[in-house]
């Protein structure tokens, strides 16, 4: 008998076992008997008191790892190799229904060039196997979404320059748009658990401007609404188009203008609708040339067109000389408003 | 590039747009613009004399796959555009160009009409900054 108050390799070594929930296996190539303990029996959806067999063991593996997995075995006992069987599979069950991946190490044991046993442990890596495919789907998808918005800032730059008549005239509105797909990126980087609320978005918009809501002159109004994530980056686009064209000529820009931004949601039988209206009002004052009619015209074009082209969606800006509305209508929860997430293309 | 009519799927409207003038700049023409799979299936049908097509293999977060199927069955040539550096494009489109997003838009001829890409007589794009002044833009 060993000493108990000294190390132990057998307990340690099952501590160890019992630690990672490791299954066990032995078998004996010449009597073809298999012998697994219950953990791995539980991981081929077995009772413990289940036979196992190599016909049992082979049709828990996922149909399409069998042959790598056997080749994998058979080469394990080569006597002219090292004996060593380590290979990450994926296990069905014995009723075809699991999704686990499993690794597993086993070593044969020759004795004068003759197999005499096969020992080995089998570790679940299901958890490891999905957090690297979640991974890898999350870098492909930012890079998705970095692309992208390059392509984005590259038209954005392009088309501010269209409507500029100096170089001078760009840097500004270039930053702040900018500026805004900046703050939209840190809105969807909390990610879809956490979604962009139309509310938070106009006011984001607003104070970007230094113009606080105050519930008197400047009124922001109506329930939570999630939006589609796809509709943030457009949507900000077009308020902040709207809050920088009353700074300089609108409400934003005069002490006796008014601004009110109000929302509901309005539903008919498969479709939920949110309707915003942005009104300006007090602004006789100013010097009533809103949303760049003056030029090419970016920020009516983000409102007017690219709005209704890229999300389900119907606008309406109208401007007068003492006022400016906007009307932003667009679909909610729609199979087509499902993110991206996933869908590698 | 001079004169072909072009359909143009993609569905970030400020990049459809700038790239819509791109290409005009180089005499080509977008007859129409499409931002679903719907809607470009539908502008396939009822636009007349499209001659090539630039495809987002992504659109509103659906595979566009179909629109490719339709184009090959017209005959037209077209391009995949995508965000992905490495998009999981099924094996039967191998031989459709792909752009990686952001592209010069002269790597649309290039990859659409290879044959004339760089020929002599083809005429170079004129760069101009509509109603805007090149002259103090390049100062």
């Amino acid at each position: 008998m060993a000493d108990p108050s000294t190390l132990n390799d057998v307990h340690e070594l099952r501590a160890a076992v019992d630690l990672i929930g490791l299954g066990r296996y032995r078998s004996d190539p010449l009597t073809q008997a298999i012998e697994w303990d219950d953990r791995l029996k539980a991981m081929w959806g077995l009772a413990p008191d289940a036979p196992v067999d190599l016909g049992v063991f082979l049709a828990g593996i996922h149909p399409e790892d069998r042959e790598r997995v056997h080749a994998a075995l058979g080469q394990s006992v080569d006597p002219d190799g090292d004996g060593v069987c380590d290979i990450e599979y994926r296990v069905v069950g014995v009723n075809g229904d699991g999704d686990r991946w499993v690794a597993t190490r086993g070593k044969t044991v020759f004795e004068a060039g003759r197999v005499v046993s096969f020992h080995g442990v089998v570790f679940d890596i299901s958890e490891r196997k999905r957090a690297e495919h979640s991974n890898m789907i999350l870098i492909a998808e930012l890079e998705h979404r970095t692309r992208n918005l390059l392509a984005v800032v590259d038209a954005l730059a392009e088309q501010t320059l269209a409507s500029c008549e100096t170089l001078a005239d760009f840097a500004v509105p270039f930053r702040q748009r900018l500026a805004t797909l900046s703050r939209v990126q840190g809105l969807l980087s909390r990610g879809e658990t956490s979604p962009v609320m139309i509310g938070e978005l106009v006011e984001l918009e607003l104070r970007a401007l230094g113009a606080e809501p105050d519930g008197h002159r400047i009124v922001v109004d109506g329930p939570e609404v999630a939006l589609p994530p796809r509709s943030v980056q457009i949507l900000a686009l077009g308020l902040h188009e709207l809050a920088t064209n009353a700074r300089k000529y609108g409400a934003l820009g005069t002490p006796n203008g008014t601004l009110s931004v109000r929302w509901n949601v309005t539903s008919d039988e498969r479709q939920r609708h949110l309707a915003l209206r942005w009104e300006e009002d007090g602004i006789a004052s100013r010097r009533a040339v809103p949303i760049d009619t003056d030029r090419v015209g970016l920020g009516r074009t983000l409102i007017e067109k690219s709005i209704p082209f890229q999300l389900d969606a119907e606008t309406r800006l109208e401007i007068a000389h003492d006022a400016v509305r906007c009307d932003v209508r667009v679909a909610l929860e729609r199979s087509d408003t499902l993110p991206t997430w996933g869908a590698l293309g | 590039m001079t004169g072909r009519r072009i359909l143009l799927i993609e569905d970030e409207h400020i990049v459809a747009t700038a790239l819509s003038r791109a290409l005009c700049v180089w005499g080509a023409e977008v007859v129409a613009m499409a931002a679903s799979v719907e809607q470009a299936l539908a502008l396939l049908d009822t636009t007349p004399g499209i001659d090539c097509a630039l495809l987002d293999i992504n659109l509103r977060g659906l595979l566009a796959y179909s629109v490719a199927d339709a184009l090959i069955a017209r005959g037209l040539p077209f391009v995949f555009t995508t965000g992905y550096s490495a998009p999981t494009i099924p094996d039967m489109y191998r031989h459709v160009p792909v752009l990686q997003k952001p592209f010069d838009p002269e790597e649309i001829f290039t990859a659409l009409f290879p044959a004339e890409a760089g020929a002599p007589g083809e005429s170079q794009p004129q760069r101009r900054v509509p109603r805007g002044s090149p002259e103090t833009l390049d100062a």
